[in-house]
């Protein structure tokens, strides 16, 4: 980022290179109001201030400009511009703000605009906006020192600025509108903010201290070191902990190189949830255009950037098999936050017992995950959020686990004891569109006990990242990120079979245990195998590597009610 | 045994007056089958005029005991209401005591059913029978094999009779008609013809009437209940000439069939399985000498145990040897570390320390020539 902070009191300038509609109209606004001047403060017309601010919408901010009015008459103070709950509560919050801040409070009719006017306000982040307006409709400011500049943050009574949720995106786009305006956010998100690493922002701890600055008769506040604090990432787990699951670990590698979304079955106690939670230390670093797009997202849903860095990790994201559409896909009647699909955007999206989820959450997902990013749409507004998490799931076969695990297979398990009935719902709800959204599936046995008390250690995550890392290299090379991207033209190009490999899946296409599709899923994961293994960007797949796509794409889940029927 | 009925040489509409008050008695509240048996052991007339006379509430006649708490003439509405709705509307055939077959099949019992409601073809009662039965809840080998038996003793024309329960007797029939041999398969119900229960078999209901009988002691609406089966698994001892019971726990329903079968002389089989298995525990039971006496059934390990049993001379054959291709070298090593268990295919790498790839190509040839099958995750060799 600069280190000249760009400070312009030339309305002019603004009109001339404002790319904003808004912006424009609110530098306008506020020369006028300064043409109107001290000496006119008392004119019929009354006095009228404007300043910028925004607000956040999904993860994308809007400018919005806080008009305040002020004229003789009765005092009043009313809020237009479609607030809600929150925003309209921001009269007895900026009026207690000021006061014990030590300003006067105008005793004179107040009407603060929020424009524009169609879109619904939501929350507390235009109260500084509001309370520099009202200083400045009062002529306590002199409305030159607010032009070029915007407002976020929320107000205590005592005049504390406080923290916004998504003021990385708020800061984005109101510099995207106008790469010169300087912005005042909340000391305590000025770090997240500056994680950008543009545009100029002053550090807001207090409406006094902004106050005092914007008189000129204080320094603003350095901003803090650029890089933050000591970053402390919590101890991934690592895959050294797993013995044994061959396949529950080639499964885990597949999905990270080629991004192909994972199923793991199994009785409860197998280690489907060790596995998954390690999938995302063997996912390569994000870049810098993808922790931004994950920064955006998490700042607007919230959450905690942690030590104040630019992500350099994928985020993982395990919701509880409770949670509803909403927190799922995002949305909520007013401001539309993102859910956790787009929380795990670039990560891992970890759905643990999957069995357990609503159907109609399950039905909902479908759709996000084959187009990568999910359209909320409200009766007021409609938001795209990104959602391209890479998604593995984990289930039982039946409600208690045990169903298909033969006798002896391990040490002291019961025997199954659902009824047809009960096991017959809880797979119908995963039967179908969904599961054939999972490339690769895995059936996970709890590991031998040889392997668990004599065996060394298991392949560390960091040479099985070194591979994935490799591999997806690989695919970069034919214009995907991963191979789960490549279309069906592009596998004629990419994925040929060898004569063998040919023959391997003929044979399935005309007894019906392989479809059209599933072909096409088959080749993505051989191509991910084969890349994996270092073979030649344009190889040709043999029966092998087929072969063992194949065995990564069997059913793991009981396919009818009864077992009989096979 | 009385056979009351001698139909002579009657017409078409005698015929279908009579099967109608059958099913009409047979369904009426406080009647139903083991009354039509009593009606017909303590009446004089044949069965035709004695349902006739009881139609039009001429109960006196005759020794049907009474119905707690209830009147003759409350009795006897119910059946002319029943009779006024059945006898125009039934779809269903009956097969009375003293039809043609009848006695070969029902002749040596001591307490044969009065009639029995038909659905499919009786000719497949001329085939030599052999009941397949076990528990509902078996292990997937328990059901591989009963699949398999089913198949190859159709192949080899004899008739499979079991009680389409779920499970075993699901799975036999399931092979019987897959298999697509001479051997029909006959199913007896627990409930009437027109009722599925468990509802999942109502495919299988259908193509076993198809392809060769469904017999049910009850009036086509009649639903499940529990006290049916027990009579239904008399019926199924009565006419297997020979009962193989395949897997069945230690207080299956599948060892009342076996005593109804030991009862009634027939020779019983039953498939040998590991005594881990909980299953298993009675029919592995049944092999056991108790205190000396010889135990109740003879080891099943395959169709030609069966035929040996059965020994009904030229027109069985046994299957033809394995026709599937002898797998490669390496598939073979699959194999034989697969053995007869469920394994995964992460064990079978790990055991013979071979990479996955080639583990996967040889069990994809496996699969392909009918060697092993892939169940939710797990393999499992295939009987012949």
């Amino acid at each position: 980022m600069s280190d000249e902070p760009f400070v312009s009191e030339v309305f002019g300038a603004f009109d001339e290179s404002s790319v904003s509609k808004i912006g424009a109209e609110a530098m306008s606004v506020g020369f006028a109001a300064s043409g109107a001047g001290t000496g006119s403060a008392r004119s019929a017309g009354g006095r009228l201030a404007s300043v910028l601010s925004a607000q956040l919408i999904g993860i994308t901010g809007l400018a919005v400009v806080v008009e305040v009015h002020a004229s003789d008459g009765v005092p009043s103070f009313t809020i237009v511009g479609q607030p809600d709950g929150a925003c309209r509560e921001a009269r007895d919050r900026v009026r207690a703000a000021l006061l014990t801040s030590g300003f006067a409070w105008p005793q004179r009719r107040l009407t603060v605009n929020l424009a524009p006017a169609t879109m619904r306000k939501v929350g507390a982040g235009l109260d500084l906006a509001i309370a520099v307006a009202v200083l400045v409709a009062d002529g306590q400011l002199p409305p030159d020192r607010v032009g070029g500049r915007a407002f976020l943050g929320e107000l205590g009574l005592d005049g504390a600025v406080r923290r916004i949720p998504g003021v990385v995106s708020l800061v984005g786009d109101l510099l995207h509108d106008d790469p010169r305006v300087e912005i005042v956010v909340p000391a305590s998100t000025v770090r997240e903010a500056l994680l950008l690493g543009r545009g100029v922002l002053r550090s807001a701890a207090s409406l006094g201290g902004v106050i005092g600055c914007l008189q000129g008769l204080d320094p603003w506040p350095e901003p803090p070191d650029e890089t933050g604090g000591a970053l402390t990432t919590a101890p991934v787990a690592d895959l050294t902990d797993v013995r044994g699951q061959v396949l529950g670990r080639l499964g885990l590698e597949v999905a990270a190189a080629g991004g192909h979304h994972l199923l793991l079955a199994g009785p409860p106690g197998s280690g489907k949830s060790m596995l998954a939670s390690r999938l995302v230390s063997v996912l390569p670093d994000l870049s810098h255009a993808e922790a931004v797009e994950v920064l955006r997202v998490h700042s607007a849903a919230g959450l905690i950037v942690e030590g104040n860095r630019l992500p350099s990790r994928p985020p993982f994201r395990a919701p509880h098999h409770t949670a509803s559409a909403v927190a799922l896909l995002g949305g909520g009647s007013t401001a539309i936050r993102p859910g956790e699909i787009s929380c795990a955007h670039r990560g891992v999206l970890f759905l643990d017992e999957l069995g357990e989820f609503s159907p109609f959450v399950l039905d909902a997902l479908r759709q996000p995950l084959e187009d990568g990013s999910i359209c909320v749409s409200r009766a007021a507004l409609s938001v795209t959020l990104p959602a391209l998490p890479l998604v593995v799931a984990a289930t039982n076969p039946c409600p208690c686990g045990w169903w298909g695990v033969p006798t002896g297979e391990v040490a002291g398990s019961p025997s199954c004891r659902c009824s047809d009935a009960s096991r017959a719902r809880y797979v119908r709800r995963l039967a179908g569109p969904l599961l054939d959204r999972f490339d690769v599936r895995v059936l996970v046995t709890p590991p031998d006990p040889d392997d668990l008390l004599s065996s060394g250690p298991g392949e560390a995550s960091a040479v099985v990242a070194a591979r994935v890392a490799a591999a997806r290299g690989v695919a970069r090379h034919r214009g995907v990120a991963s191979n789960s991207g490549l279309r069906g033209d592009e596998l004629r190009r990419w994925a040929a079979l060898t004569v063998s490999a040919r023959r391997l899946v003929e044979t399935r296409l005309r007894t019906g245990s392989l479809t059209a599709r599933g072909l096409d899923r088959v080749r993505r994961v051989a191509r991910t195998l084969a890349d994996l293994r270092g073979d030649d960007v344009e190889s040709v797949l043999d029966s092998d590597t087929i072969a063992l796509a194949l065995e990564l794409r069997r059913p793991v889940l009981p396919d009818t009610a009864n077992g009989a029927a096979a | 045994m009385s056979t009351a009925s001698s139909l002579g040489a009657p017409t078409t509409g005698d015929r279908k007056r009579l099967e109608a008050l059958v099913e009409a008695f047979v369904s009426s509240p406080g009647l139903g089958p083991s009354r039509l048996r009593a009606v017909q052991r303590h009446s004089e007339l044949d069965l035709g005029e004695t349902l006739e006379r009881l139609s039009v509430g001429d109960w006196s006649a005759f020794s049907v005991r009474r119905p707690r708490g209830e009147g003759w003439d409350q009795l006897a509405s119910r059946f002319r209401q029943e009779c006024t709705r059945r006898v125009t509307a039934s779809g269903c055939r009956w097969w009375l005591a003293g039809d043609p077959g009848w006695s070969e099949v029902f002749g040596s019992d001591d307490e044969p059913p009065a009639a029995l409601a038909y659905c499919g073809s009786l000719e497949a009662l001329d085939q030599p029978r052999v009941a397949i039965v076990g528990t509902r809840s078996a292990s997937s080998a328990g059901l591989a094999f009963a699949r398999e038996l089913g198949a190859s003793l159709s192949a080899a024309g004899v008739a499979v009779v079991s009680g389409l329960a779920r499970g075993i007797d699901g799975a036999a029939h399931r092979g019987t008609i897959a298999a697509g041999g001479v051997g029909r398969a006959i199913g007896v119900l627990g409930t009437g013809l027109g009722v599925v229960y468990p509802r999942e078999h109502r495919d299988l209901q259908g193509s076993v009437a198809a392809n060769g009988l469904l017999l049910s002691e009850y009036e086509p609406s009649r639903g499940p209940r529990p006290e049916a089966f027990p009579l239904r698994n008399r019926i199924v001892a009565q006419v297997a000439h020979v009962v193989v019971v395949v897997e069945s726990g230690e207080t299956g329903g599948s060892l009342l069939t076996v005593h109804e079968a030991v009862m009634r002389g027939r020779p019983i089989l039953a498939v040998p399985n590991n005594p881990l298995v909980r299953s298993s525990a009675g029919s592995n039971a049944l092999l056991r000498c108790v205190h000396g006496a010889p135990p109740v059934a003879l080891p099943c390990h395959g169709t030609a145990d069966v035929l040996a049993v059965l020994d009904v001379g030229a027109i069985l054959r046994a299957p033809d040897d394995d026709p599937r291709v002898e797998p490669g070298e390496a598939p073979r090593k699959v194999l034989d570390a697969l053995g007869w268990d469920e394994r995964t295919t992460s064990w079978l790498a790990a055991t013979l320390s071979l990479p996955l790839p080639e583990v996967a190509a040889a069990l994809a040839a496996l699969e392909d020539d009918g060697w092993i099958a892939h169940r939710c995750g797990r393999w499992q060799r295939r009987p012949r």
